[in-house]
């Protein structure tokens, strides 16, 4: 799948990353590695400086062009079922 | 064709000879069930191994065939061919014998007898093949929409698994599929078998059911968490725990909105747990324009069959479930 990426365990939409801003990725992913323990040996602020390195991997992923040339359907695997 | 006031006698053919190779079925070891409808033309039966792999993991359902085998033995329970005698001694038959075969499998045990339920009163949806323990496969002359003849399968009138039997200290579990078949000319005056050289049973691939379940909380939270378990439908292994990254990744699975079927983003699939208890945090994108508002539901299910064997993990079909919003 083109706009998928697995990172620290994590398999992240890069489409969806694309979309949103670094500071949302920290706070979403950061809230989603308490919830499931993750990086648990970490602090917040460490958590925090991993995750802009896991964004900054994601984010070129999805170039504009190839995002308007993949679907949201097909993001998922949708368009085989 | 038919002809006006004229009856068929079958005049002008039948004759007793025979040649030096002949077709004798052994003992039939399973059965497959297919499409209704399906006519197999000669090129399909070439390689008749690749054309039945592709029709047991096909997509769509309804165009996948299901191997039912392992008959350890037959329990003929066919009605005898009736007879009539004259008030002066004569005899006649009045009807053909019904074809009605109790078959005794243990392979697969309580999953393949669960498996079996879910095809009774579905007789409708197939037709079926035998196969024997020589590897013909057995079935009856069909005719296609542009009048070709084909190789298809036998109608039945009753599919019925029955109720197992507790083992006792001499038999094991008794476990036994039923099989009435309609029209019993259809294995006898058009009768078409295919000789091959694999065990339909053993050498075809066919799909397994996968459980998706949540952990705990069966609702997907405010923040669009929610923690599912990926089972095998039967035996629960866990698929996670078996298949580590290559099922926790955002393009095996597919999630909709259950009222609309707008298709909702996931952002994420983390392996959580531990051990035999490991399973896959989910979150979908709550900014979605798909996204369900609360209280509505969202379907989760896995990618088709083809997809996931693609991507190595071959042969699954995951059982749609519906979760709640906050």
């Amino acid at each position: 799948m083109k706009n998928e990426q697995t990172i620290g365990g994590i398999s992240f939409n890069t489409e969806y990353v694309s979309g949103i801003t670094e500071d949302q990725f920290v706070e979403k992913y950061l809230k989603h590695a308490k919830k499931h323990n993750l990086m648990s040996r970490k602090t917040d602020a460490e958590k925090a400086t991993i995750l802009k390195e896991y964004y900054g991997q994601l984010k070129p992923k999805a170039q504009p062009e190839e995002k308007q040339a993949v679907s949201k359907q097909t993001t998922a695997g949708k368009g085989d079922k | 064709m038919a002809t006006l006031n004229a009856v068929f006698c079958g005049a002008g053919s039948g004759n007793m000879g025979i040649g030096d190779c002949n077709f004798d079925p052994d003992l039939l070891v399973g059965a497959i069930a297919i499409p209704r409808g399906t006519v197999y033309a000669a090129s399909q039966l070439v390689d008749f191994r690749a054309t039945l792999q592709a029709q047991a993991i096909n997509n769509s359902y309804s165009l996948r065939a299901h191997i039912f085998g392992g008959f350890l033995e037959l329990d003929d329970q066919s009605e005898e061919a009736q007879e009539w005698t004259s008030g002066y001694g004569r005899k006649y038959f009045t009807r053909d014998e019904v074809y009605s075969w109790g078959f005794r499998y243990l392979d697969g045990g309580m999953c393949q007898h669960k498996n079996m339920l879910n095809f009774k009163g579905r007789e409708r949806q197939f037709d079926w093949l035998f196969f024997d323990a020589s590897y013909n496969i057995i079935g009856t002359d069909r005719t296609d929409a542009n009048g070709i003849t084909g190789f298809g399968g036998v109608n039945l009138t009753q599919f019925y698994p029955y109720n197992w039997k507790p083992k006792t200290g001499s038999e094991p579990t008794r476990y036994m599929v039923g099989f009435t078949l309609a029209n019993a000319r259809q294995l006898n005056e058009n009768l078409s078998f295919i000789s091959v050289d694999f065990d339909p049973y053993s050498d075809i691939d066919q799909v397994q059911d996968v459980k998706l379940q949540p952990v705990s909380d069966p609702v997907v939270d405010a923040d669009g968490d929610i923690n599912i378990g990926i089972t095998s439908s039967c035996g629960a292994g866990n698929l996670v725990q078996i298949y580590g990254a290559t099922i926790a990744n955002v393009a095996r699975f597919v999630a909709t909105n259950s009222q609309t079927g707008g298709a909702v983003t996931i952002t994420s699939v983390t392996i959580a747990g531990s051990g035999e208890s490991q399973y896959l945090a989910f979150n979908f994108d709550d900014t979605d324009t798909d996204y369900p508002t609360a209280g509505q539901y969202l379907t989760l299910t896995m990618a088709s069959v083809s997809v996931l064997a693609t991507a190595g993990l071959s042969y699954f079909e995951a059982m749609p479930i519906q979760l709640e919003v906050l």
